[in-house]
């Protein structure tokens, strides 16, 4: 286990837990975007995922995705080792990615991009009709081509179509980036029927309060480490901020910042 | 009565070169692929169909679809084990590897058959002639090909429009790396389009080796005319490569009319008109009927 923080205000890294990554290094090239991250995920629960732009946050979730290979440590999914599974049998195994800038298949219409978000063909309630009751924008718009929808329209849309796979742990990225407070509103409205269902959730969000709010345990990152994790009452605001700004004296002396 | 005569053969012979121009566009369309190859491939399907026939003594028909599904497989192994390793390599390095590999094939096939040009005989296809009117009459082969090619685009068309895998094919021609997050993988799609593209070529292959005839460099013309097709017809839709197809076909009878030796020169000026004043072609858009 490595010295970082998660590992001592985390608890237990590896584990058991329904998703498990432990000393995680991902690399861009010659670039190291993740440093020994570990995180772990229980079933039904919901963990958010903090940091500033460029620390590491997308990198994670394609890496538990299997759209990124490490090239160190290992991902385990109920405690199989799942490191070197590909993307496309990860979604089939439970495993489902909202990706950052929701990419959608711009040329298919809303309804169609539900069809392509429901090929994995698992087992579970969530059908066309059932997308339609839980996110009522997506339901107005079935028809429409998505590349004629707005930020938020495209950010249900996507989430409903990686619904579509019957996940059990959903990874949202970047929730309500550029979105208006209103339809983040709704969307949080439908995640909360998501999370009622026993859907463990894994999102970044840069609205602090809000994730504080609905997480169950949340992660700081911070130019590809953790730097905190904890449960939103162990942690204060104040925590999570200097975290997130990479303010704290111990981190300072850590990273060699001046 | 002669123009008559020289419209139906132009819109017949847009039939081909829409089939040829089918996998063309579908693969780019799909995988943003310039297959430079795609002519010499289709002349390797035609060779491997006279050599059935030819050496071996196989019956025509059987011939065919022999040579129809090695080409199929050859597609797969092509995209599996070449295209799809060059594929996140940056932009040029497909098409610069389909460029050579297009050298190799035509190189190859000097080396095993020479320069000698060859026909294939199905029958008496090449010769057998359908009456239109009392003065006209057309060549059944071109008829043949011409029902084909609206067949086999229209059928492409209304299976990418209207099923479930052809609603995936699209989805991955959008973003193959999003489809991926679906459960889907793409590079089984590729390989897929990538058969089906080289079994649509090797038909037309087959069928511009009947009509006429073709030697180790027959691939190079083909691919020429392909890429007109599809720049005139525009890459959004099939429907749009037969209508682009047609259009080459009928500048190229019409101004022979005037005088043969126009004919090719007719069919790169309209070409170049379309590249300048409607670059995107007459059907623009992405895979929508």
């Amino acid at each position: 286990m490595t010295a970082d923080r998660a590992s001592t205000t985390g608890g237990t890294t590896t584990a058991g837990g329904l998703l498990g990554a432990a000393d995680l290094d991902v690399f861009y090239g010659h670039m190291q975007a993740l440093h020994g991250v570990s995180i772990r995920v229980d079933d039904g629960e919901t963990v958010a995922l903090i940091g500033a732009n460029g620390a590491g946050k997308s990198t994670l979730l394609q890496t538990l995705a299997g759209a990124k290979v490490p090239a160190r440590g290992t991902v385990r999914w109920q405690g199989e080792d799942v490191t070197h599974v590909p993307d496309h049998r990860r979604v089939r195994m439970g495993i489902s990615l909202t990706p950052e800038g929701r990419r959608l298949f711009t040329s298919l219409t809303v309804e169609e991009n539900l069809q392509v978000g429901g090929r994995a063909k698992r087992k579970g309630d969530w059908t066309l009709e059932r997308a339609y009751e839980v996110f009522p924008l997506v339901a107005n718009l079935r028809n429409r081509r998505a590349d004629a929808l707005s930020g938020g329209e495209r950010q249900a849309v996507a989430i409903a179509r990686s619904l579509m796979s019957n996940p059990r742990l959903l990874l949202l990225d970047e929730v309500s980036l550029g979105l208006a407070p209103l339809i983040v509103d709704q969307l949080y409205e439908s995640l909360h029927v998501i999370m009622g269902k026993g859907t463990s959730l894994v999102l970044v969000e840069q609205d602090l309060g809000r994730a504080m709010d609905v997480c169950d345990r949340l992660y700081c990152i911070l130019e590809g480490r953790i730097v905190l994790s904890g449960r939103p009452g162990e942690v204060t605001r104040d925590d999570v901020v200097a975290a997130y700004f990479g303010t704290r004296e111990d981190l300072r002396a850590q990273e060699g910042v001046g | 009565m002669n123009w008559v005569q020289a419209v139906i053969q132009g819109v017949l012979i847009g039939g081909q070169y829409a089939l040829f121009a089918a996998g063309l566009s579908l693969m780019f369309g799909v995988m943003r692929i310039v297959n430079l190859a795609h002519g010499g491939l289709a002349i390797v399907g035609a060779y491997l169909c006279s050599e059935a026939i030819g050496r071996l003594g196989v019956p025509a028909p059987l011939a065919i679809l022999l040579a129809l599904l090695v080409m199929g497989g050859v597609g797969y192994a092509l995209q599996r084990f070449l295209l799809d390793r060059t594929m996140g390599s940056g932009e040029f390095v497909t098409p610069l590897v389909t460029f050579a590999l297009a050298i190799v094939i035509a190189n190859l096939l000097f080396e095993l058959f020479t320069s000698d040009v060859r026909s294939l005989q199905v029958g008496g296809l090449s010769t057998a002639s359908l009456p239109i009117t009392s003065t006209i009459s057309v060549g059944l082969i071109t008829v043949i090909v011409f029902v084909l090619a609206v067949a086999i685009l229209g059928g492409v068309q209304l299976f990418l429009n209207r099923t479930n895998v052809g609603r995936v094919i699209r989805a991955t021609a959008d973003d193959g790396a999003t489809v991926r997050l679906m459960g889907v993988n793409n590079r089984v799609v590729f390989q897929a389009v990538t058969a089906f593209a080289l079994v649509t070529a090797t038909i037309a292959g087959i069928a511009s080796g009947i009509q006429s005839s073709f030697d180790p460099n027959t691939g190079t013309v083909l691919l020429l005319f392909a890429f007109e097709t599809v720049v005139i017809g525009g890459l959004g839709s099939l429907w749009g490569t037969l209508v682009g197809g047609i259009v080459l076909g009928l500048s190229q009878t019409l101004a022979a009319q005037i005088d043969v030796q126009y004919a090719l020169l007719a069919g790169h000026v309209v070409f170049l008109v379309f590249l300048f004043v409607r670059p995107r072609g007459i059907f623009p858009g992405t895979w929508q009927g």
